[in-house]
């Protein structure tokens, strides 16, 4: 069994395995950086160690301070988290090589999920559905017609270098078909210097499925359920939940055996998430894997009652999953949001600073996964994440009453967040019918923003702030300041509360 | 008896504070309690209802208040300093120039705009690279470019004047 993790990550991940590791008796080691001093994971761990400067790059990026670190505080495995190195087959080598215990799977699963191209491949070899589309690049446009006809169209015409939404253009029909060949190829040209073009499914305002799967170095598969993460600005997910209101129990059967397939296609074990884009008549097709824990993990560690950071070190440690599949079932409903340091009246604007307030909400089924605490600096060198807050209920509406609940509990003072964004969504009809997709957000963002708008600057909240400031200006300008309320200034003048706050 | 004029949201309040625990913001008169818990928290009750409050000064008229988890800035002048202030801004608006501040650090990525061109209000003129992210910096009112004190890749400190438009 493993005794002592180092966990090669930052914020509210970081927190998140010290907190296993602590429930399992097992030490944790978090590296920091210049930038993560007041972060909370330095806080919480067994150990920590200043790994470098901010930049990822010289601290959170750099494996080999983190092997030589490793070694020289004898841990004996690495938890990588998500991001950074959590998907780099060079480094589970490395640390293959380093003999350190890399608490995820396999180098070679990864770099066979690794590329896109060849994913699908493995796909569609193993009994999983991909996107339909030609293999090839298209040679004339009678013979793209003939694919594109074969597929049924829309389709969408897609650069083979392609990348990052350029060199795409959507066709509805065969008449449009030769001049946006042209079109497409051209653009091609110019963005990736090679105008090979090749046609795929068109799939509209899709929602955005994935299954979270597990398996042991035992050959045991398992899945915990689907996630719906379609609440997405420019593929940034914001909010998820499990399960989803989507999938019927026959769906939910074939897309959590198709997800578990592609699992064993690449001889996987550890944690890891199929994700799927599935249209409105409930086809899905195979969009990606992530190998390695996701940002999401808690809504489906609240419905199925399974650790999984646990799991994940019992598995690396040689151990068998600690359930069968046939003991899992869905228990009620789980949202999470991410609770971001951005300003959503700007453009979504990410904002630093100092959090001089930050008070987090709790009561029955919420949970708050953060990496930061009162005093806590949140800088411009990683993601703009304060928390992922969670809702746990029996069914989906209580489970959306009690996020909004939780997040008109939250205070967060010092820089700018999406709170009231977030409850605007909450408070959406749309999104309450779970009536969403991928391009909910954008669609919608107009009506959220000005929702967000009135949410906050509610007339009585107005003039509760004028107050404030009014009382504070008196105090300040050195008029006779006193508590408005005789009983008040008597409280503060009780002799325990001055020996207390004087 | 004090008598403040409050701008918030873009909404100017007449306060009026008259030395005891009643206090009127425009036509609504209430009645107040606020309690110094610690640092910058303090609880405020206004009539039947509490609040909790979070103050972070920023200068001796400005003030970030945090109410029920929802933000404020808000700028606090008696009555006699807001009129001192309107007739200055009056003798200012004669030549109108809007400095653009960097909302955060970061590098500038592009200048899409040149010294001396025309801009549409809410029209890019540069992009900011932040936290791994491309920000639009755009024009917050039409006019013509008048200075760029920035250049492409260079990183720039939070508040630093970026460009002006006249």
């Amino acid at each position: 069994m493993i005794k002592k993790i180092l966990i090669a990550n930052r914020g509210e991940i970081a927190v998140r395995v010290i907190r296993a590791c602590r429930e399992m008796g097992i030490k944790s080691a978090a590296v920091y950086s210049d930038a993560d001093k007041t972060s909370l994971h330095t806080r919480l761990a067994d150990e920590s160690y200043y790994i470098g400067e901010s930049a990822a790059s010289q601290s959170y990026l750099n494996q080999s301070k983190l092997i030589t670190l490793a070694k020289k505080i004898k841990a004996d495995a690495i938890h990588p988290g998500y991001g950074f190195l959590s998907e780099n087959a060079e480094f589970i080598k490395l640390c293959e090589k380093e003999k350190l215990n890399f608490i995820g799977p396999s180098f070679k699963s990864v770099e066979m999920m690794g590329s896109k191209t060849a994913a699908r491949g493995l796909m569609s070899k193993s009994s999983v559905p991909i996107v339909p589309g030609t293999t090839k690049a298209i040679s004339s446009i009678t013979e793209g017609i003939k694919s594109a006809n074969e597929i049924g169209f829309p389709i969408l015409l897609k650069a083979a270098a392609g990348g990052g939404g350029k060199g795409m253009r959507k066709i509805s029909s065969e008449k449009e078909f030769g001049d946006a060949v042209e079109a497409t190829k051209r653009e091609a040209l110019k963005a990736f210097g090679d105008d090979s073009i090749y046609i795929e499914k068109y799939i509209e305002n899709p929602r955005h499925i994935e299954v979270q799967v597990i398996a042991d170095k035992h050959g045991n598969y398992a899945h915990l359920f689907e996630r719906e993460c379609s609440i997405q600005r420019r593929h940034q997910k914001i909010i998820e939940e499990s399960p989803s209101s989507f999938v019927d129990e026959d769906t939910r059967d074939r897309i959590t055996e198709a997800a578990v397939n592609a699992a064993k296609a690449c001889g996987y074990f550890n944690a890891g998430t199929i994700e799927f884009l599935m249209d409105k008549d409930r086809n899905f097709y195979f969009l990606e894997m992530n190998t390695r824990l996701q940002v999401e993990h808690p809504v489906t560690e609240l419905i199925s009652g399974i650790d999984l950071v646990q799991e994940q070190i019992l598995i690396a440690s040689g151990e068998k999953l600690s359930f069968k599949q046939e003991d899992l079932k869905i228990n009620g409903h789980a949202f999470e949001c991410r609770v971001y340091a951005e300003d959503p009246e700007n453009n979504f604007l990410p904002s630093t600073g100092t959090l001089i307030e930050y008070k987090i909400p709790s009561g029955p089924g919420v949970r708050v996964d953060d990496g930061f605490g009162k005093g806590s600096e949140i800088s411009i060198y990683y993601d703009p994440l304060i928390s992922k807050l969670v809702s746990w209920a029996k069914d989906r509406t209580a489970a959306i009453e009690r996020m909004k609940r939780a997040l008109s509990e939250y205070q967060v003072a010092g820089v700018i967040n999406n709170i009231q964004f977030l409850k605007s969504v909450f408070n959406d009809e749309k999104f309450r019918r779970g009536q969403i997709d991928i391009n909910y957000l954008e669609r919608e963002l107009e009506n959220l923003i000005r929702a967000t708008l009135e949410g906050k600057n509610k007339n009585e909240l107005e003039d509760a702030a004028a107050i404030v400031s009014v009382l504070l200006k008196e105090k300040l300008s050195g008029k006779n300041y006193r508590w408005l309320n005789p009983e008040t200034s008597k409280v503060n003048n009780n002799r325990w509360q001055d020996l207390m706050y004087e | 008896m004090s008598e403040y004029i409050i701008s918030i949201n873009d909404k100017k309040k007449k306060v009026f504070y008259s030395g005891n625990s009643k206090i009127s913001v425009g036509n609504d008169e209430y009645e107040c309690d606020l309690v110094h818990l610690e640092a910058q928290n303090y609880l405020l009750r206004v009539n039947n209802i509490f609040f909790e409050a979070v103050s972070n000064k920023l200068d001796n008229e400005r003030f970030s208040i945090l109410i029920n988890g929802s933000l404020f800035e808000i700028e606090v002048r008696s009555s006699l300093q807001e009129k001192a202030r309107e007739l200055l801004q009056q003798k200012e608006s004669a030549h109108h120039k809007t400095e653009i501040k960097a909302p955060m650090p970061g590098m500038i990525l592009r200048i899409k705009k040149n010294v001396s061109e025309n801009v549409e209000q809410g029209e890019t003129v540069l992009i900011l690279e932040a936290m791994k992210m491309e920000n639009d910096l755009r024009a917050p009112r039409t006019g013509i470019i008048k200075e760029i004190f920035v250049e492409e890749r260079i990183a720039v400190e939070k508040g630093a004047v970026l460009f002006t438009i006249e």
